[in-house]
Protein backbone atom coordinates (compact mmCIF):
# COMPACT_ATOMS: atom_id res chain seq x y z
CA UNK A 1 0.00 0.00 0.00
CA UNK A 2 1.50 3.33 -0.97
CA UNK A 3 1.74 6.29 1.38
CA UNK A 4 -0.75 8.21 -0.76
CA UNK A 5 -3.37 5.50 -0.47
CA UNK A 6 -2.80 5.14 3.27
CA UNK A 7 -3.11 8.90 3.61
CA UNK A 8 -6.35 8.94 1.64
CA UNK A 9 -7.80 6.10 3.64
CA UNK A 10 -6.91 8.06 6.78
CA UNK A 11 -8.71 11.11 5.43
CA UNK A 12 -11.70 9.02 4.41
CA UNK A 13 -12.22 7.94 8.00
CA UNK A 14 -13.64 11.41 8.62
CA UNK A 15 -17.42 11.57 8.20
CA UNK A 16 -17.23 15.10 6.85
CA UNK A 17 -14.68 14.13 4.20
CA UNK A 18 -16.83 11.15 3.19
CA UNK A 19 -19.88 13.41 2.87
CA UNK A 20 -18.00 15.95 0.80
CA UNK A 21 -16.58 13.20 -1.39
CA UNK A 22 -20.06 11.70 -1.88
CA UNK A 23 -21.38 15.12 -2.84
CA UNK A 24 -18.53 15.68 -5.27
CA UNK A 25 -18.89 12.24 -6.82
CA UNK A 26 -22.71 12.24 -6.92
CA UNK A 27 -24.27 11.37 -10.25
CA UNK A 28 -25.64 14.46 -12.00
CA UNK A 29 -29.40 14.84 -11.61
CA UNK A 30 -31.04 16.08 -14.82
CA UNK A 31 -34.43 17.84 -14.61
CA UNK A 32 -36.20 15.01 -16.43
CA UNK A 33 -36.13 11.26 -15.76
CA UNK A 34 -37.78 8.47 -17.74
CA UNK A 35 -38.29 4.94 -16.49
CA UNK A 36 -38.86 2.40 -19.22
CA UNK A 37 -40.24 -0.95 -18.09
CA UNK A 38 -41.92 -3.88 -19.83
CA UNK A 39 -45.41 -2.52 -19.45
CA UNK A 40 -45.09 1.25 -19.23
CA UNK A 41 -43.06 4.36 -19.74
CA UNK A 42 -43.09 6.79 -16.84
CA UNK A 43 -41.51 10.20 -16.72
CA UNK A 44 -41.01 12.86 -14.08
CA UNK A 45 -39.87 16.44 -14.12
CA UNK A 46 -38.09 17.96 -11.15
CA UNK A 47 -37.85 21.53 -9.89
CA UNK A 48 -34.36 22.95 -9.48
CA UNK A 49 -34.77 22.22 -5.78
CA UNK A 50 -35.25 18.52 -6.59
CA UNK A 51 -38.96 18.51 -5.74
CA UNK A 52 -41.37 16.79 -8.08
CA UNK A 53 -42.79 19.15 -10.67
CA UNK A 54 -44.95 16.69 -12.60
CA UNK A 55 -45.15 13.18 -13.93
CA UNK A 56 -46.71 11.22 -16.77
CA UNK A 57 -47.28 7.52 -17.42
CA UNK A 58 -48.04 5.74 -20.69
CA UNK A 59 -48.71 2.03 -20.94
CA UNK A 60 -47.13 0.09 -23.75
CA UNK A 61 -48.61 -2.97 -25.43
CA UNK A 62 -47.52 -6.31 -23.98
CA UNK A 63 -44.52 -7.76 -25.77
CA UNK A 64 -43.37 -4.39 -27.14
CA UNK A 65 -40.30 -4.46 -24.90
CA UNK A 66 -38.26 -7.56 -24.19
CA UNK A 67 -35.53 -6.64 -21.70
CA UNK A 68 -32.26 -8.37 -22.42
CA UNK A 69 -28.59 -7.66 -22.01
CA UNK A 70 -27.80 -9.34 -25.35
CA UNK A 71 -30.61 -9.19 -27.87
CA UNK A 72 -32.60 -6.34 -29.34
CA UNK A 73 -34.97 -4.99 -26.68
CA UNK A 74 -37.41 -2.96 -28.70
CA UNK A 75 -39.73 -5.50 -30.30
CA UNK A 76 -42.20 -2.79 -31.22
CA UNK A 77 -40.16 0.41 -31.48
CA UNK A 78 -43.03 2.48 -32.83
CA UNK A 79 -45.25 1.75 -29.81
CA UNK A 80 -42.49 2.55 -27.35
CA UNK A 81 -41.44 5.69 -29.22
CA UNK A 82 -45.02 6.84 -29.21
CA UNK A 83 -45.30 6.26 -25.43
CA UNK A 84 -42.01 8.07 -24.81
CA UNK A 85 -43.08 10.98 -27.03
CA UNK A 86 -46.40 11.24 -25.25
CA UNK A 87 -44.77 11.25 -21.81
CA UNK A 88 -42.15 13.80 -22.87
CA UNK A 89 -44.78 15.97 -24.48
CA UNK A 90 -46.85 15.99 -21.27
CA UNK A 91 -43.75 16.88 -19.26
CA UNK A 92 -42.69 19.55 -21.75
CA UNK A 93 -39.36 17.77 -22.05
CA UNK A 94 -37.37 18.90 -25.06
CA UNK A 95 -33.79 19.85 -25.76
CA UNK A 96 -32.50 19.15 -22.27
CA UNK A 97 -30.64 16.54 -20.27
CA UNK A 98 -32.53 13.47 -19.09
CA UNK A 99 -31.94 10.39 -16.98
CA UNK A 100 -33.01 6.98 -18.32
CA UNK A 101 -33.92 4.15 -15.95
CA UNK A 102 -33.81 0.90 -17.87
CA UNK A 103 -35.09 -2.59 -17.06
CA UNK A 104 -32.70 -4.44 -14.78
CA UNK A 105 -31.72 -7.24 -17.21
CA UNK A 106 -30.14 -4.68 -19.56
CA UNK A 107 -27.39 -3.82 -17.11
CA UNK A 108 -25.29 -6.51 -15.48
CA UNK A 109 -24.05 -5.54 -12.05
CA UNK A 110 -21.09 -7.11 -10.26
CA UNK A 111 -19.78 -6.58 -6.74
CA UNK A 112 -16.11 -7.56 -6.66
CA UNK A 113 -13.33 -7.41 -4.14
CA UNK A 114 -9.81 -6.35 -5.10
CA UNK A 115 -6.73 -6.43 -2.93
CA UNK A 116 -5.30 -3.61 -4.98
CA UNK A 117 -7.25 -1.38 -7.33
CA UNK A 118 -5.98 1.46 -9.55
CA UNK A 119 -6.91 5.00 -8.48
CA UNK A 120 -7.34 6.29 -12.03
CA UNK A 121 -10.28 5.28 -14.22
CA UNK A 122 -7.96 5.04 -17.23
CA UNK A 123 -6.25 2.07 -15.59
CA UNK A 124 -9.28 0.66 -13.76
CA UNK A 125 -11.64 0.29 -16.74
CA UNK A 126 -9.37 -1.93 -18.90
CA UNK A 127 -8.67 -4.06 -15.84
CA UNK A 128 -12.41 -4.46 -15.10
CA UNK A 129 -13.13 -5.29 -18.75
CA UNK A 130 -10.49 -7.98 -18.64
CA UNK A 131 -11.81 -9.35 -15.33
CA UNK A 132 -15.41 -9.47 -16.58
CA UNK A 133 -14.53 -10.87 -20.00
CA UNK A 134 -15.86 -14.32 -19.17
CA UNK A 135 -18.72 -13.18 -16.94
CA UNK A 136 -20.83 -11.51 -19.65
CA UNK A 137 -22.36 -13.19 -22.69
CA UNK A 138 -21.09 -10.60 -25.16
CA UNK A 139 -17.85 -9.11 -26.34
CA UNK A 140 -16.51 -6.73 -23.68
CA UNK A 141 -15.09 -4.48 -26.35
CA UNK A 142 -18.57 -3.39 -27.38
CA UNK A 143 -19.77 -2.56 -23.90
CA UNK A 144 -20.27 0.43 -21.69
CA UNK A 145 -18.78 0.08 -18.25
CA UNK A 146 -19.19 2.15 -15.13
CA UNK A 147 -17.86 1.46 -11.66
CA UNK A 148 -17.81 2.85 -8.15
CA UNK A 149 -15.61 2.08 -5.18
CA UNK A 150 -17.17 1.35 -1.83
CA UNK A 151 -15.94 0.65 1.68
CA UNK A 152 -14.27 -2.77 1.78
CA UNK A 153 -15.23 -5.58 4.14
CA UNK A 154 -11.57 -6.08 5.06
CA UNK A 155 -8.36 -4.84 3.43
CA UNK A 156 -8.47 -3.87 -0.23
CA UNK A 157 -11.23 -2.26 -2.26
CA UNK A 158 -14.80 -3.35 -3.07
CA UNK A 159 -15.96 -2.26 -6.49
CA UNK A 160 -19.48 -2.19 -7.93
CA UNK A 161 -19.39 -2.46 -11.69
CA UNK A 162 -22.23 -1.98 -14.12
CA UNK A 163 -21.74 -3.29 -17.64
CA UNK A 164 -24.11 -3.14 -20.60
CA UNK A 165 -23.94 -3.78 -24.28
CA UNK A 166 -23.37 -0.56 -26.20
CA UNK A 167 -25.87 -1.53 -28.92
CA UNK A 168 -28.64 -2.09 -26.37
CA UNK A 169 -28.03 1.18 -24.54
CA UNK A 170 -28.06 3.02 -27.88
CA UNK A 171 -31.40 1.39 -28.62
CA UNK A 172 -32.90 3.04 -25.52
CA UNK A 173 -31.08 6.32 -26.01
CA UNK A 174 -32.43 6.54 -29.57
CA UNK A 175 -35.95 6.72 -28.12
CA UNK A 176 -35.25 10.16 -26.68
CA UNK A 177 -32.71 11.34 -29.26
CA UNK A 178 -35.52 12.16 -31.67
CA UNK A 179 -37.03 14.46 -29.03
CA UNK A 180 -33.71 16.32 -28.73
CA UNK A 181 -33.33 15.01 -25.20
CA UNK A 182 -29.79 14.22 -24.11
CA UNK A 183 -29.73 11.01 -22.11
CA UNK A 184 -26.80 11.95 -19.87
CA UNK A 185 -27.53 9.41 -17.14
CA UNK A 186 -28.42 5.76 -17.75
CA UNK A 187 -28.84 3.16 -15.02
CA UNK A 188 -31.24 0.40 -14.10
CA UNK A 189 -34.46 0.87 -12.13
CA UNK A 190 -33.33 -1.25 -9.20
CA UNK A 191 -30.01 0.61 -8.93
CA UNK A 192 -32.08 3.78 -8.62
CA UNK A 193 -34.58 2.18 -6.21
CA UNK A 194 -31.86 0.96 -3.82
CA UNK A 195 -31.69 4.52 -2.49
CA UNK A 196 -35.05 3.86 -0.81
CA UNK A 197 -33.57 1.20 1.46
CA UNK A 198 -32.65 1.95 5.03
CA UNK A 199 -29.15 0.48 5.06
CA UNK A 200 -28.40 0.86 8.77
CA UNK A 201 -28.91 -2.91 9.10
CA UNK A 202 -28.43 -5.70 6.52
CA UNK A 203 -31.45 -5.32 4.26
CA UNK A 204 -32.47 -7.49 1.33
CA UNK A 205 -34.44 -6.06 -1.56
CA UNK A 206 -36.44 -8.33 -3.86
CA UNK A 207 -37.83 -6.39 -6.80
CA UNK A 208 -39.98 -7.99 -9.45
CA UNK A 209 -40.54 -6.35 -12.82
CA UNK A 210 -42.15 -8.36 -15.59
CA UNK A 211 -40.42 -11.72 -15.45
CA UNK A 212 -37.19 -10.45 -13.93
CA UNK A 213 -36.35 -10.56 -10.27
CA UNK A 214 -33.56 -8.43 -8.89
CA UNK A 215 -32.20 -9.20 -5.46
CA UNK A 216 -29.85 -6.81 -3.71
CA UNK A 217 -28.43 -6.66 -0.20
CA UNK A 218 -27.23 -3.41 1.32
CA UNK A 219 -25.50 -2.81 4.59
CA UNK A 220 -24.18 0.47 6.01
CA UNK A 221 -23.76 2.23 2.69
CA UNK A 222 -22.37 -0.80 0.93
CA UNK A 223 -23.93 -2.90 -1.80
CA UNK A 224 -23.06 -6.31 -0.44
CA UNK A 225 -24.70 -8.37 -3.18
CA UNK A 226 -26.69 -8.04 -6.40
CA UNK A 227 -28.36 -10.63 -8.57
CA UNK A 228 -30.79 -10.31 -11.46
CA UNK A 229 -32.55 -13.47 -12.59
CA UNK A 230 -35.43 -14.50 -14.82
CA UNK A 231 -38.53 -15.89 -13.14
CA UNK A 232 -40.44 -18.73 -14.84
CA UNK A 233 -43.48 -16.47 -15.00
CA UNK A 234 -44.44 -12.79 -14.62
CA UNK A 235 -45.16 -10.91 -11.40
CA UNK A 236 -48.86 -11.66 -11.49
CA UNK A 237 -48.33 -15.41 -11.37
CA UNK A 238 -45.12 -15.82 -9.41
CA UNK A 239 -45.44 -17.89 -6.23
CA UNK A 240 -43.67 -17.34 -2.90
CA UNK A 241 -41.72 -20.55 -3.45
CA UNK A 242 -40.43 -19.35 -6.85
CA UNK A 243 -39.37 -16.07 -5.27
CA UNK A 244 -37.64 -17.76 -2.36
CA UNK A 245 -35.73 -20.09 -4.64
CA UNK A 246 -34.32 -17.11 -6.54
CA UNK A 247 -33.65 -14.96 -3.48
CA UNK A 248 -32.09 -17.67 -1.35
CA UNK A 249 -28.68 -18.01 -3.15
CA UNK A 250 -27.77 -14.36 -2.64
CA UNK A 251 -28.97 -14.43 0.99
CA UNK A 252 -26.87 -17.55 1.63
CA UNK A 253 -23.87 -15.93 -0.05
CA UNK A 254 -24.28 -12.91 2.19
CA UNK A 255 -24.60 -14.98 5.35
CA UNK A 256 -21.48 -16.98 4.45
CA UNK A 257 -19.41 -13.98 3.46
CA UNK A 258 -20.45 -11.40 6.03
CA UNK A 259 -21.12 -13.87 8.86
CA UNK A 260 -24.47 -12.30 9.74
CA UNK A 261 -28.10 -12.79 8.82
CA UNK A 262 -30.48 -10.58 6.88
CA UNK A 263 -32.30 -8.26 9.31
CA UNK A 264 -34.93 -6.72 7.04
CA UNK A 265 -36.56 -7.64 3.74
CA UNK A 266 -38.16 -5.17 1.35
CA UNK A 267 -40.24 -6.29 -1.60
CA UNK A 268 -41.25 -4.30 -4.67
CA UNK A 269 -43.23 -4.98 -7.82
CA UNK A 270 -45.77 -7.42 -6.38
CA UNK A 271 -48.50 -4.84 -5.84
CA UNK A 272 -51.57 -6.17 -4.08
CA UNK A 273 -50.13 -9.69 -3.97
CA UNK A 274 -47.52 -8.72 -1.38
CA UNK A 275 -49.40 -10.20 1.64
CA UNK A 276 -49.10 -13.67 0.04
CA UNK A 277 -45.30 -13.38 0.24
CA UNK A 278 -44.84 -11.80 3.64
CA UNK A 279 -45.33 -14.90 5.81
CA UNK A 280 -43.05 -17.24 3.74
CA UNK A 281 -40.31 -14.64 3.62
CA UNK A 282 -40.62 -13.93 7.37
CA UNK A 283 -40.43 -17.64 8.10
CA UNK A 284 -37.33 -17.97 5.96
CA UNK A 285 -35.39 -14.90 7.12
CA UNK A 286 -36.86 -14.49 10.62
CA UNK A 287 -37.12 -10.74 10.19
CA UNK A 288 -39.55 -8.00 9.23
CA UNK A 289 -40.83 -8.11 5.62
CA UNK A 290 -42.42 -4.99 4.14
CA UNK A 291 -43.12 -3.27 0.87
CA UNK A 292 -40.17 -1.12 -0.24
CA UNK A 293 -42.28 1.98 -0.83
CA UNK A 294 -44.53 1.71 2.23
CA UNK A 295 -41.46 1.22 4.46
CA UNK A 296 -39.74 4.22 2.87
CA UNK A 297 -42.92 6.28 3.33
CA UNK A 298 -43.39 5.31 6.97
CA UNK A 299 -39.67 5.93 7.68
CA UNK A 300 -40.07 9.43 6.26
CA UNK A 301 -37.50 8.80 3.55
CA UNK A 302 -39.94 9.98 0.86
CA UNK A 303 -41.31 13.53 0.78
CA UNK A 304 -44.99 14.25 0.32
CA UNK A 305 -44.35 15.39 -3.25
CA UNK A 306 -43.27 11.85 -4.18
CA UNK A 307 -46.33 10.20 -2.66
CA UNK A 308 -48.18 10.32 -5.98
CA UNK A 309 -45.32 8.35 -7.61
CA UNK A 310 -45.24 5.89 -4.72
CA UNK A 311 -48.98 5.31 -5.08
CA UNK A 312 -48.30 4.17 -8.66
CA UNK A 313 -45.41 1.93 -7.56
CA UNK A 314 -42.84 3.90 -9.51
CA UNK A 315 -40.12 2.89 -7.07
CA UNK A 316 -37.33 3.44 -9.58
CA UNK A 317 -38.28 7.07 -10.11
CA UNK A 318 -38.91 7.67 -6.41
CA UNK A 319 -35.48 6.24 -5.66
CA UNK A 320 -33.97 8.42 -8.38
CA UNK A 321 -35.51 11.45 -6.65
CA UNK A 322 -33.52 10.59 -3.54
CA UNK A 323 -30.42 10.11 -5.66
CA UNK A 324 -29.85 13.85 -5.75
CA UNK A 325 -26.65 14.41 -3.78
CA UNK B 1 -27.21 4.43 -0.21
CA UNK B 2 -26.63 5.74 -3.71
CA UNK B 3 -25.27 3.62 -6.53
CA UNK B 4 -23.23 6.03 -8.59
CA UNK B 5 -23.13 4.15 -11.88
CA UNK B 6 -23.84 5.77 -15.22
CA UNK B 7 -23.88 3.82 -18.46
CA UNK B 8 -24.85 6.65 -20.80
CA UNK B 9 -22.93 6.76 -24.06
CA UNK B 10 -22.49 10.52 -23.53
CA UNK B 11 -22.59 10.91 -19.75
CA UNK B 12 -23.27 14.29 -18.21
CA UNK B 13 -20.13 15.59 -16.62
CA UNK B 14 -20.52 16.77 -13.08
CA UNK B 15 -19.22 20.28 -12.52
CA UNK B 16 -19.29 19.92 -8.76
CA UNK B 17 -15.53 19.44 -8.41
CA UNK B 18 -14.91 22.54 -10.50
CA UNK B 19 -17.61 24.51 -8.68
CA UNK B 20 -16.36 23.39 -5.26
CA UNK B 21 -12.78 24.27 -6.24
CA UNK B 22 -13.86 27.62 -7.65
CA UNK B 23 -15.94 28.35 -4.55
CA UNK B 24 -13.04 27.44 -2.28
CA UNK B 25 -10.68 29.59 -4.31
CA UNK B 26 -13.24 32.41 -4.32
CA UNK B 27 -13.56 32.10 -0.56
CA UNK B 28 -9.79 32.26 -0.10
CA UNK B 29 -9.53 35.24 -2.44
CA UNK B 30 -12.45 36.83 -0.58
CA UNK B 31 -10.69 36.41 2.76
CA UNK B 32 -7.47 37.73 1.25
CA UNK B 33 -9.38 40.71 -0.18
CA UNK B 34 -11.00 41.39 3.19
CA UNK B 35 -7.63 41.11 4.95
CA UNK B 36 -5.90 43.43 2.51
CA UNK B 37 -8.89 45.76 2.52
CA UNK B 38 -8.79 45.95 6.27
CA UNK B 39 -5.02 46.58 6.17
CA UNK B 40 -5.50 49.32 3.56
CA UNK B 41 -8.28 50.87 5.66
CA UNK B 42 -6.11 50.78 8.79
CA UNK B 43 -3.15 52.36 6.99
CA UNK B 44 -5.36 54.98 5.41
CA UNK B 45 -6.89 55.78 8.77
CA UNK B 46 -3.44 56.04 10.41
CA UNK B 47 -2.25 58.21 7.51
CA UNK B 48 -5.26 60.48 7.88
CA UNK B 49 -4.61 60.82 11.60
CA UNK B 50 -0.94 61.59 10.93
CA UNK B 51 -1.87 64.19 8.33
CA UNK B 52 -4.34 65.78 10.73
CA UNK B 53 -1.69 65.89 13.48
CA UNK B 54 0.89 67.35 11.08
CA UNK B 55 -1.64 69.92 9.95
CA UNK B 56 -2.42 70.76 13.56
CA UNK B 57 1.28 71.17 14.40
CA UNK B 58 1.86 73.28 11.30
CA UNK B 59 -1.05 75.51 12.26
CA UNK B 60 0.31 75.79 15.79
CA UNK B 61 3.78 76.58 14.40
CA UNK B 62 2.37 79.23 12.08
CA UNK B 63 0.38 80.74 14.94
CA UNK B 64 3.50 80.85 17.14
CA UNK B 65 5.57 82.34 14.31
CA UNK B 66 2.97 85.06 13.87
CA UNK B 67 3.01 85.62 17.63
CA UNK B 68 6.80 85.77 17.59
CA UNK B 69 6.80 88.24 14.70
CA UNK B 70 4.27 90.35 16.61
CA UNK B 71 6.47 90.26 19.69
CA UNK B 72 9.58 91.04 17.63
CA UNK B 73 7.79 94.03 16.13
CA UNK B 74 6.61 95.05 19.58
CA UNK B 75 10.09 94.85 21.05
CA UNK B 76 11.59 96.63 18.06
CA UNK B 77 9.60 99.80 18.76
CA UNK B 78 11.95 102.60 19.98
CA UNK B 79 10.15 103.08 23.29
CA UNK B 80 10.36 99.32 23.95
CA UNK B 81 14.03 99.16 22.96
CA UNK B 82 14.79 101.89 25.52
CA UNK B 83 12.69 100.02 28.04
CA UNK B 84 14.61 96.81 27.24
CA UNK B 85 17.94 98.59 27.73
CA UNK B 86 16.72 99.97 31.00
CA UNK B 87 15.50 96.55 32.05
CA UNK B 88 18.83 95.05 31.09
CA UNK B 89 20.65 97.68 33.09
CA UNK B 90 18.41 97.10 36.10
CA UNK B 91 18.96 93.37 35.70
CA UNK B 92 22.70 93.79 35.73
CA UNK B 93 22.46 96.03 38.79
CA UNK B 94 20.27 93.49 40.53
CA UNK B 95 22.68 90.77 39.52
CA UNK B 96 25.66 92.74 40.75
CA UNK B 97 23.92 93.46 44.00
CA UNK B 98 23.10 89.83 44.49
CA UNK B 99 26.83 89.07 44.79
CA UNK B 100 28.39 89.43 48.22
CA UNK B 101 31.28 91.70 47.30
CA UNK B 102 32.55 92.01 50.85
CA UNK B 103 32.85 88.27 51.25
CA UNK B 104 34.46 87.95 47.81
CA UNK B 105 37.10 90.60 48.62
CA UNK B 106 37.75 88.89 51.93
CA UNK B 107 38.31 85.61 50.10
CA UNK B 108 40.45 87.32 47.50
CA UNK B 109 42.55 88.85 50.20
CA UNK B 110 43.29 85.39 51.57
CA UNK B 111 43.93 83.93 48.12
CA UNK B 112 46.03 86.57 46.40
CA UNK B 113 49.81 86.02 46.93
CA UNK B 114 52.20 88.92 47.44
CA UNK B 115 53.40 90.74 44.34
CA UNK B 116 50.03 90.82 42.55
CA UNK B 117 47.09 93.22 42.56
CA UNK B 118 43.61 93.19 41.09
CA UNK B 119 43.22 95.39 38.04
CA UNK B 120 39.57 94.45 37.18
CA UNK B 121 36.85 92.13 38.43
CA UNK B 122 33.74 91.27 36.37
CA UNK B 123 31.45 88.85 38.16
CA UNK B 124 28.60 87.34 36.22
CA UNK B 125 25.69 85.36 37.69
CA UNK B 126 24.40 82.62 35.44
CA UNK B 127 22.00 79.92 36.64
CA UNK B 128 23.09 80.42 40.25
CA UNK B 129 26.82 80.12 39.42
CA UNK B 130 29.07 83.11 39.86
CA UNK B 131 31.69 83.22 37.15
CA UNK B 132 34.31 85.89 37.77
CA UNK B 133 36.62 87.32 35.17
CA UNK B 134 39.86 88.63 36.69
CA UNK B 135 42.49 90.93 35.27
CA UNK B 136 45.46 90.77 37.61
CA UNK B 137 48.72 92.67 37.46
CA UNK B 138 51.80 90.77 38.62
CA UNK B 139 55.29 91.97 39.42
CA UNK B 140 56.96 89.10 37.64
CA UNK B 141 56.45 85.57 36.25
CA UNK B 142 57.00 83.97 39.62
CA UNK B 143 54.22 86.07 41.17
CA UNK B 144 51.94 85.06 38.28
CA UNK B 145 52.58 81.36 38.87
CA UNK B 146 51.96 81.74 42.58
CA UNK B 147 48.72 83.54 41.76
CA UNK B 148 47.44 80.75 39.55
CA UNK B 149 48.52 78.07 42.02
CA UNK B 150 46.81 79.93 44.86
CA UNK B 151 43.56 80.10 42.87
CA UNK B 152 43.75 76.39 41.98
CA UNK B 153 44.22 75.49 45.64
CA UNK B 154 41.61 77.95 46.87
CA UNK B 155 38.40 76.67 48.48
CA UNK B 156 36.47 79.73 47.32
CA UNK B 157 37.52 79.67 43.66
CA UNK B 158 37.55 76.77 41.27
CA UNK B 159 37.65 75.88 37.54
CA UNK B 160 40.38 78.37 36.84
CA UNK B 161 40.80 79.00 33.09
CA UNK B 162 43.62 81.16 31.86
CA UNK B 163 42.40 83.44 29.11
CA UNK B 164 45.51 85.50 28.30
CA UNK B 165 48.73 86.82 29.70
CA UNK B 166 51.10 89.42 28.42
CA UNK B 167 54.25 91.08 29.62
CA UNK B 168 54.99 94.78 29.41
CA UNK B 169 58.21 96.78 29.77
CA UNK B 170 56.61 100.18 29.59
CA UNK B 171 57.05 102.26 32.67
CA UNK B 172 53.92 102.85 34.78
CA UNK B 173 52.38 99.50 33.82
CA UNK B 174 52.52 96.08 35.41
CA UNK B 175 55.31 93.88 34.07
CA UNK B 176 52.86 90.94 33.68
CA UNK B 177 49.12 91.12 33.16
CA UNK B 178 47.04 87.93 33.53
CA UNK B 179 43.43 87.40 32.51
CA UNK B 180 41.53 84.37 33.73
CA UNK B 181 38.12 83.22 34.84
CA UNK B 182 37.19 81.28 37.94
CA UNK B 183 34.00 80.11 39.53
CA UNK B 184 33.33 81.68 42.88
CA UNK B 185 31.68 79.22 45.23
CA UNK B 186 30.38 81.41 48.02
CA UNK B 187 27.75 83.89 47.00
Amino acid sequence: MTNAIAYQEGIFKSDLVRRVTRWLEATPHPPVALEISVNRVAGVRFHRSGKLDGFAIENIPAGSLVPSAIETNLANPAAIKSAVSSVCSRLGAKDEDAALLLPDPVIRVFVQHFDDFPRSSAEAIPMLRWKLKKSVPFEVDETLLSFMRQAPRADGVDVVTGIARLRIIREYESLVDVLSLRPGVVLSSTLAAITLLDDKRPTLLARVSGTSLTTAIVREGVLAGYRCTELPTHAGEVTPQMLLEEVYPLAAYYQDTWQEGIQAVRVAGLGLRLPEFVRPLEDEFKCEVRSLLSAALSDGRIGDDARSLADRELDGLVGWMLHRG
Amino acid sequence: MNIRLNLATKPILSHRTFLAGAALLGLLVGFLFLGLGWRYYSLRKADTQLRARTQELQSEMARLQVQRADLDRFFAKPENVALADRASFISSVIQARSINWTQMFMDLEQTLPPGVHVVRIEPKLEKGIVSVKFVIGAANQEAELKLLKAFEESKSFSRVELTSEHASTQPGTDPVTVEFTAVYSTV
